[in-house]
């Protein structure tokens, strides 16, 4: 069954006078449980989908569905609402909240959610910051990691509220290849354990080893789609 | 503590300096907010206090006969008691005579206007406290005060006596106006040079409540006005002054007494033309003429009472009472007609105007004022002259002037009873305190447009810097609603802080200039307290500007904080600075 399903999205930017047609009529299905993959060189709409995937960007036409619920008929709170409980962002240059530590990053969308025990919290928050290896670091500020522990650290973030899926825009940009591997394979096994939909992009042909699905997006249409590449 | 709040304090101390520095601005602000708001208080309190309440105390009930300027309570007794009725002694700190006037003083080759003030205390602890409290003695002794060894001992200032030039046991002669109208000339001597805590009252000779009342002419059981020091005034004051008023209510103008041996009564009719036109057409006149008997020395008298005595219109007679304070009385009066006796005041009554009365009645107030025959469902009741005319109670000095201004214009000899709160009289003093405080309010108000629109700025820029953080956080799940809290929160919690830093360094300077001493005799050391500035902190009012700071805060982060709300997630990720 597709956890997420893209439609004949389209997504266009207007430029001056000039339209970007960052998105022409994609349409994907993405099965949970994937370990799915969008690659493409730079501008090909990869971020764009992935936004849209992500519910933080509105496509100009056709529709998206998570978990079976249409994102185009929800208004702000629903959809803010949504990305809360049931998507997890991973971003290229980690995004962490700077005045935050380790651990009070990742309960952070823990405390928006406003329904777990502090009981809960903890011991949610306890258990991923041991499975991304941070135990040693976790009053540690971002400022004080180097960039594989930020990124560990937004992994866990990103699964704190045991969401359905989690969108990666190039995890591992910013990263050298060692540090990139460990990433890919720490996202690999969760996969695997907490049986999380990952999806994410990349140009880098290194990452696409492990992934499960792989889509390749050229100038806003998908063109190739290989599954089980693993 | 909420994770919004939490952010926003964590954000506040990442921009360290710049918040510092936003900080210090409001909090001088505050500062300077505190420190005129507890000046203006202060110095009113310096003067109700120290000046209008040692002057004229807390509530005053005071009598002033016709249109005279000065106060006589004729039965002192009978209004002290009206006044402990009322009032539950747990509640009164001090009853006094208020008794004070204006004269002339000389000394050794100078002169100067004066305020002549009688002390009046019932003990002797009252009296030592008074002088301990109230004054720093320079030289002399507070014994001396009551003592008959000098000619009226009085207390005065050091800056009076440089004034006057006179100095410890040396004489002062004063001119003062009696109750009586005539000019009353007495030696003083100096028994203590002492400074009163409060400039203002540096202008004023203390001298024996006792003896002042001799010399302004008061009889033992006469006073000027009487005044009450309340325990708790700001919320007692007006209510008893109410209940006072409403047990001042007068009784008939009533005098029972004789005639050649024969049993007579008095009763007036009201000076107005009402009165007179009711007197018209009730009463039936004999003999005489009528228009005179209405005029404002008139005597109508009843027609069994003039057969008995064999009197006829023009002839005199007098009348004999017993005064309260059982002395007799006796008074001449000229019959202008005479009236039928069975008509509504009884066979043998004197019917008067009351301008021909109440200057007796006052002075020689009678024995017997309740036996009048007279009933309250008489026609002419209504029209009968009352002891005294009681003063409707006023909210605030003008309303007090302006009926002091129509009073003066209905001539009469009646006296009028007022009954007043120090609030009511020093309203004027209370207006310049809210004039002061706005004025120290609007002021303060441009200081903090001017900060405030630094935080506007500082937050636009907080905003703009932290765009791609808002991205995040609404990436991940933070409401809208959410992500303005926490602007607003950062600029509020700043406020609050900066706020109690300016508070506490507002009193620090308060402290430190509380402690300066200034030695001037100008009009400034009124508002100096033992020559000292003098704050007193109006916690209501500091908490009102607060409120007030913390809205202006909260208007003018709002806008950067919605804008921050707004952001479009993907904007704000995408956003690059």
């Amino acid at each position: 069954m597709s956890v997420i399903s893209v439609k004949r999205v389209e997504r266009d930017y207007p430029l001056g006078k000039t339209t970007v047609h960052a998105l022409r009529g994609v349409d994907l299905e993405i099965p949970e449980g994937s370990f799915f993959s969008i690659i493409g060189p730079s501008g090909s709409g990869k971020t764009t989908l992935l936004n849209i995937i992500g519910c933080i960007d509105n496509p100009t036409a056709g529709t998206v569905s998570i978990d079976g619920e249409e994102t185009t008929k929800l208004n702000d709170k629903q959809i803010t609402d949504l990305r809360l409980h049931k998507l997890g962002f991973i971003f290229q240059n980690f995004n962490l909240i700077p005045v935050l530590n380790v651990w009070e990053n990742v309960e952070f969308p823990l405390l928006l959610m406003k329904t777990h025990r502090k009981k809960e919290i903890k011991a949610r928050v306890e258990k991923l910051i041991a499975a991304v290896g941070l135990e040693q670091h976790a009053h540690h500020k971002p400022a004080e990691l180097s960039g594989g522990q930020r990124q560990r650290v937004a992994i866990a973030r990103a699964l704190v509220t045991n969401p359905k899926i989690i969108l990666a825009d190039e995890p591992t940009a910013n990263l050298d290849s060692e540090t990139s591997h460990s990433i890919l394979k720490l996202m690999r096994d969760l996969n695997e354990t907490e049986k999380t939909t990952f999806v994410f992009s990349t140009h880098d042909p290194d990452v696409l080893k492990y992934a499960k699905s792989i889509v390749q997006i050229k100038d806003g249409k998908l063109v190739h789609a290989e599954e089980e590449v693993i | 503590m909420g994770l919004i709040l939490r952010l926003s304090i964590r954000n506040l101390l990442r921009q360290k300096k710049r918040n510092m520095f936003l900080g210090i601005g409001i909090a001088f602000g505050m500062m300077i907010l505190v420190i005129a708001n507890s000046f203006s208080t202060g110095m009113v309190d310096v003067l109700i206090q120290d000046v209008v309440s040692n002057a004229f105390g807390h509530l005053v009930v005071s009598g002033t006969p016709g249109n005279s300027f000065y106060a006589v309570i004729r039965d002192k007794e009978r209004i002290e008691g009206v006044i402990r009725e009322v009032i539950p002694p747990e509640d009164i700190v001090l009853i006094t005579e208020n008794l004070g006037v204006m004269g002339t003083a000389i000394g050794n080759g100078e002169s100067d206007n004066v305020f002549v003030v009688g002390v009046t205390t019932d003990t002797e602890e009252e009296k030592e406290a008074f002088f301990t409290d109230f004054f720093t003695l320079v030289e002399g002794d507070f014994a001396d005060f009551t003592s008959y060894d000098y000619e009226y001992p009085v207390i005065i200032s050091q800056e009076m006596g440089r004034s006057l030039n006179v100095g410890l046991h040396d004489v002062i002669r004063l001119r003062v106006p009696m109750v009586t109208g005539q000019i009353q000339a007495v030696r003083l001597t100096v028994i203590a040079i002492a400074n009163a805590n409060n400039s203002f009252m540096n202008i004023v000779l203390f001298l024996d409540g006792g003896r002042v009342k001799e010399l302004l002419g008061y009889r033992p059981w006469e006073s000027a006005a009487l005044q009450v020091t309340l325990r708790d005034p700001k919320r007692t004051a007006a209510h008893y002054a109410d209940l006072i008023h409403q047990q001042l209510h007068p009784e008939l103008l009533y005098v029972a007494g004789e005639i050649g041996g024969q049993t007579a009564q008095i009763l007036a009719f009201q000076n107005n033309l009402e009165a007179k036109e009711t007197v018209q057409d009730t009463i039936v006149i004999t003999t005489g003429d009528l228009e005179t008997a209405l005029a404002s020395n008139g005597v109508m008298m009843s027609e069994n009472l003039a057969q008995r005595l064999k009197l006829q219109p023009g002839d005199q007679f007098t009348f004999t009472y017993e005064t309260k304070f059982r002395e007799m009385y006796s008074e001449q009066f000229t019959i202008n007609a005479i009236f039928q006796s069975d008509s509504h005041l009884g066979d043998e009554v004197v019917f008067v105007n009351e301008e021909r009365i109440h200057t007796v009645y006052n002075r020689y107030l009678p024995l017997d004022t309740k036996s009048a025959s007279i009933t309250a469902d008489s026609v002419l009741y209504s029209i009968l002259a009352t002891e005294w005319k009681l003063l409707e109670r006023n909210a605030n000095a003008q309303e007090m002037m302006k009926q002091m201004r129509d009073e003066r214009r209905i001539r009469t000899t009646q006296t009028k009873f007022q009954v007043m709160t120090m609030y009511e009289g020093a309203s004027q003093i209370l207006q310049l305190e809210e004039a002061l405080n706005l004025i120290t309010i609007l002021a303060v108000l441009v200081l903090f447009f001017i900060i405030l629109i630094g935080v506007m700025n500082t937050l636009r820029m907080t905003v703009r810097e932290r765009t791609r953080e808002i991205g995040t956080v609404r990436a991940i799940g933070m409401q809208k609603r959410d992500v303005r809290r926490m602007f607003m929160y950062e600029t509020l919690v700043l406020t609050t802080l900066s706020c109690m830093a300016g508070v506490l360094i507002g009193i620090i300077v308060m402290r430190v200039l509380g402690t300066i001493e200034f030695d001037t005799n100008s009009v400034l050391s009124i508002i100096l307290k033992n020559k000292r500035l003098f704050f007193k902190l109006n916690p209501a009012a500091m908490l009102s500007n607060f409120i007030l700071i913390m809205c202006m805060a909260g208007v003018t982060a709002y806008f950067p904080a919605r804008r921050a709300a707004r952001l479009s997630a993907v904007e704000a990720l995408r956003h690059y600075e």
